[in-house]
């Protein structure tokens, strides 16, 4: 009876640990669910998967992509950059929210020396013109590269810390690149575990006086940032703001001054090391931006919706015009990239054909033929996207060169000279290659000339 | 009759067989790159030579009074600093390059904290070599000796350049950190370099380096030293050109009594001569002082017409004349537009960015430029922070951008900078190459930029730069005395660009006899001609 007893208790405590596990898987897989859907992001809302909204710059090995199906930022050391830009609107007054793993440990989780820091900066409010210029891409993300980003929210992990930093940037009169601290600190969400998280700004205007600092008419910002709905701070920016570059008062113009919204990533990880052997990355699976400018009521901000996406053009350029002759013995190039109009991304592949047969060498984007016979030859063209496809026929005139006033020997078609590399080795169309022994044909064909004439000369004169 | 037969069988034989001898010595001379470089003795007649109708010509023209200096790119102590890395194999790729290139010339960044990494003692007239604080055999000390020994190995002439306080600085060591002699940084902007506190402790350290570089270390490349102007500022962060000078007084002064100024030449500063007219007014103030003209270029970029660069550098060469000077040293230079920040440049892969430096080193030289500093050799990571961009050649993760290409995977520039250093020489003249116009109202080619050079050697080596979408004929007259017989002839065109960016260099292709005194060439669509019969081992 004791037996079945302490089975049947056994049995129960068995019972009581399975059911107390699968309970709490079941809670941390409806947590690890909730908090994707914390905020709800519409498909038409999500920025983080849709390439046509953002500009991007990568430096060195850097790598930001829309591969993946998520906005990501690889290869995060400190001979790369990662930049990208919303360039779509511009706004004031706004809520950022991002779903995203910021994998960006420091220490290194792979025990690699010498990583002090990781982060992610988001900044805002920057001043430019037009967002598109790529040009402008790393000095508007970048805010201590140039002069353009205002504010920026730093996820940064430093000694092992996930810290959420506010920072401004002295830029108002365009002529500082410095940085100062608004906030700093450690978060109080740890953001860096490898996990999903979801990270919010939210920026409003309060045109109440600041009570600290009365001014006339004085306006400000209220900045606060949240990780997975946890407030970390809010900070008031007054529009009257103290220069510690200028050491003096500026005022921020916050009320007509509206601007982009950058992504920068970097980390002091030696340039060795890459998403490959680190594992780091930013990898934003949702990103939504709602403006509240010009609105009474925030309430009924919409979240913007994704661009349209652009249509790629692919055509071939009809009015192409080729130089007006060419001459035998002499290689041409033609630049594929001038015969067809494309405004995509993808790189293009070309084809060079006469009648069905493929005609000359394709080389870095260029035709490259060098015409060995005179005439006219219509060469048809194609163009590839993958996608699309576009094909252009160009009818190319080739002569005899009136003289030859060189003498010259033609020898091989350019080959390199080898230095510390493997020279690459060109594909050259052989019929153009003479040897020399051919060479000394022809001239031994010519040298005969005057001796054929001596004999006829001779057998004339035997004659007579 | 049969002895007739035989006699002719025989005569056409032995034709036959010279054509062949002769025609393959001709390709076994040009694959080896040693075309016969004898010249005529007798100065040929302009006026007795005609072109072919079909040419455009162009005669060589006026010689620059001063000879080159070289060609070159500045070689900073960070490439050998440990944070890049730089493995046996890596320094054997870096030193072929140079070697392969020919580069003759070259700025080497120094700051006084490499040396002195707190203030020897409170006398700048007495230099204490056995405080604590100096070093001579610290790292960075050691890198910059390893950037010298080769240019002592390769001939190349080196403007050592004293390039502010280092505000950034953090000694390999771990033991320092900052600049001893530099601004306190909360009164100038936030910038990397500031100016001296101390102009007479600023002297004291960059003249006791060189003095022990020239007389310790015995290097002889060492072609002057220069003051950087760019960390110059006042207390309001403004740029001070007086102070500037007061400085640069001081360590001429310094050279002087220390008795090393006839070793070494004082170079120019780069950051100054944007505008040839102010150029002018601000060299007033430091012809005493500087020996060697200087300028610093970013100004164009590929859309720049040749006849800007052309005009710009002929005002600022007759700057250079009217204060009596002979070289004229561009001191940092390379495609000046379309950065995203200081040192990164989104045209950097771009084929034009190449085609440019090879218009901007003609255009020039042909002015009277003597010596060329690239900015800057090759991506080099600097100060443990961040990649310099601006090189010849990528970083050595080069193959991680782009798989397709090699570690250390030259950028465009490098194939055209390697042609115009590769086949010019120290000592070379540049000559003008003058269009011949047909009637007043002819206008010159403005796609065609072309020099000549007169090698110390007897070779000659023309460069010929068309930025038109055809192909140009040119014959190009040379009557000198010196007028070569037979020339190579090489191109760099977007086409031949290797995929993979191996630095490799195009090889002769064809062989142009010259020996009437034109050379007639076919210049390639967007590209360069290189035609030369220097050899090159």
């Amino acid at each position: 009876m004791k037996k079945v007893i302490s089975l049947l208790l056994v049995f129960i405590l068995n019972l009581s640990i399975f059911v107390l596990c699968f309970n709490v898987k079941n809670v941390n897989a409806e947590e690890s669910e909730s908090n994707e859907n914390l905020i709800e992001v519409a498909e038409v809302n999500n920025l983080a998967n849709w390439e046509y909204d953002w500009n991007t710059v990568e430096i060195g090995a850097g790598k930001t992509s829309f591969d993946s199906g998520n906005l990501t930022m690889e290869n995060i050391n400190l001979a790369t950059a990662n930049y990208a830009l919303y360039q779509t609107n511009k706004f004031n007054e706004f809520r950022m929210d991002m779903y995203a793993n910021l994998y960006l440990p420091s220490p290194s989780d792979f025990e690699i020396e010498g990583n002090d820091w990781c982060n992610l900066y988001v900044t805002f409010f920057i001043d430019f013109e037009d967002a598109k210029q790529v040009e402008n891409v790393a000095q508007a993300a970048c805010p201590w590269t140039m002069n353009k980003g205002h504010f920026s929210v730093c996820f940064e992990r430093i000694g092992g810390n996930s810290c959420c930093q506010l920072l401004i940037n002295e830029t108002f009169d365009g002529a500082g690149s410095n940085r100062y601290f608004l906030k700093s600190g450690p978060a109080k969400t740890d953001w860096c575990d490898n996990e999903y998280h979801w990270f919010s700004i939210v920026t409003k205007a309060t045109r109440s006086k600041n009570p600290a600092r009365p001014r006339p008419e004085e306006e400000g910002i209220t900045i606060s940032v949240y990780i997975d709905g946890v407030e970390q701070f809010s900070y008031y920016q007054s529009n009257v703001y103290y220069s510690n570059t200028n050491l003096q008062e500026e005022v921020i113009p916050f009320s007509t001054q509206k601007g982009y919204l950058g992504l920068w990533a970097s980390s002091s990880f030696a340039s060795n090391y890459v998403t490959e052997n680190t594992g780091v990355k930013c990898d934003i699976k949702k990103l939504q931006i709602t403006s509240y400018d010009d609105l009474e009521d925030p309430t009924l901000a919409t979240p913007y919706e994704r661009c349209a996406r652009p249509e790629v053009k692919l055509d071939p350029v009809l009015n192409y015009s080729p130089q007006a002759y060419y001459e035998t013995g002499e290689e041409l190039e033609i630049k594929l990239s001038e015969l067809f109009e494309y405004d995509g991304t993808e790189k293009l592949t070309y084809t060079s054909s006469i009648k069905g047969e493929p005609f000359g060498t394709i080389r870095n984007g260029y035709f490259v033929w060098t015409p060995d016979e005179a005439g006219t030859y219509t060469i048809h063209f194609t163009a590839t996207d993958g996608e699309k496809e576009a094909s252009n026929d160009v009818r190319l005139r080739v002569r005899e060169p009136e003289v030859d006033p060189n003498k010259t020997t033609k020898v091989d078609e350019p080959t390199t000279v080898k230095t510390d590399e493997e020279p690459i080795s060109d594909e050259q169309d052989s019929s153009n290659k003479k040897s020399g022994c051919k060479g000394g044909i022809a001239l031994s064909i010519l040298s005969i000339l005057p001796v054929m004439g001596a004999v006829v000369l001779y057998k004339r004169k035997e004659r007579l | 009759m049969k002895k007739l037969l035989f006699s002719i069988l025989f005569v056409l034989t032995m034709i036959f067989v010279i054509g062949c001898e002769k025609n393959t010595e001709e390709n076994k001379t040009t694959n080896n790159n040693k075309t016969d470089i004898s010249t005529t003795n007798n100065s040929l007649d302009p006026n007795n030579i005609e072109v072919l109708s079909e040419y455009q010509r162009y005669d060589i023209g006026e010689k620059n009074d001063a000879p080159l200096i070289g060609f070159g790119a500045q070689m900073d102590t960070d490439i050998f600093m440990p944070w890049n890395n730089m493995t046996k194999e890596d320094e054997e790729i870096w030193e072929n390059r140079i070697k392969e290139m020919n580069l003759k010339y070259t700025r080497i960044k120094y700051f006084p904290e490499f040396l002195e990494r707190a203030n020897d003692n409170d006398d700048p007239n007495v230099f204490d070599y056995d405080s604590k604080d100096v070093d001579f055999e610290c790292a960075e000390m050691q890198a910059l000796y390893k950037v010298l020994d080769l240019c002592e190995k390769y001939s190349i002439k080196v403007d050592f350049s004293l390039s502010g306080c280092y505000h950034w600085f953090e000694s390999y060591d771990g033991k320092y950190k900052g600049t001893w002699l530099g601004e306190d940084s909360s009164s100038v902007s936030n910038y990397w370099v500031t100016g001296p506190t101390d102009f007479d402790e600023y002297a004291e350290n960059i003249v006791i380096v060189t003095k022990y570089l020239l007389e310790v270390k015995k290097y002889t490349c060492i072609w002057g030293i220069s003051n950087i102007s760019e960390s110059f500022f006042n207390e309001n962060g403004v740029k001070s050109w007086d102070s500037y000078v007061e400085s640069c007084r001081i360590i001429r002064d310094r050279l002087i009594k220390e008795g090393i100024k006839d070793k070494i030449l004082f170079i120019g500063c780069s950051e100054n001569g944007g505008v040839p007219k102010y150029y002018k007014e601000e060299f007033e103030t430091v012809k005493d002082i500087f020996d060697v003209c200087c300028t610093g270029n970013y100004n164009w970029d590929y859309t720049c017409e040749n006849e800007s660069i052309r005009n710009y550098f002929t005002d600022m060469l007759d700057v250079v004349k009217y204060y009596g000077k002979t070289d004229f040293a561009i001191s940092e230079f390379c495609q000046g537009k379309h950065f995203t920040d200081a040192v990164h440049k989104t045209d950097i892969d771009d084929y034009s960015a190449g085609l440019y430096i090879a218009r901007f080193c003609i255009e020039a030289a042909k002015a009277g430029v003597t010596a060329f500093d690239h900015y800057i050799l090759g991506d080099t990571f600097f100060t443990n922070s961040y990649i310099h961009t601006m090189g010849l050649w990528m970083y050595r993760d080069s193959n991680v951008v782009n798989p397709e290409y090699i570690s250390w995977a030259a950028h465009p520039e490098y194939y055209f900078y390697a042609m115009v250093s590769r086949y010019t020489d120290r000592g070379a003249y540049a000559y003008k190459v003058n269009e011949e116009l047909k009637s007043e109202y002819d206008d010159e080619d403005r796609d065609i930029a072309i020099v000549a050079f007169e090698l110390l050697d007897g070779s000659w080596s023309y460069y010929i730069a068309n930025t038109s979408n055809e192909s140009k004929k040119i014959a190009v007259v040379n009557t000198l005395s010196t007028h070569p017989q037979q020339m190579n002839a090489y191109k760099v065109t977007e086409s031949w660009i290797p995929e993979d960016r191996a630095c490799v260099l195009p090889e002769s292709f064809k062989v142009i006899d010259a020996s009437n005194g034109v050379a007639y060439v076919t210049v390639p669509a967007n590209g360069l001609l290189v035609v030369s019969n220097k050899i090159v081992e």
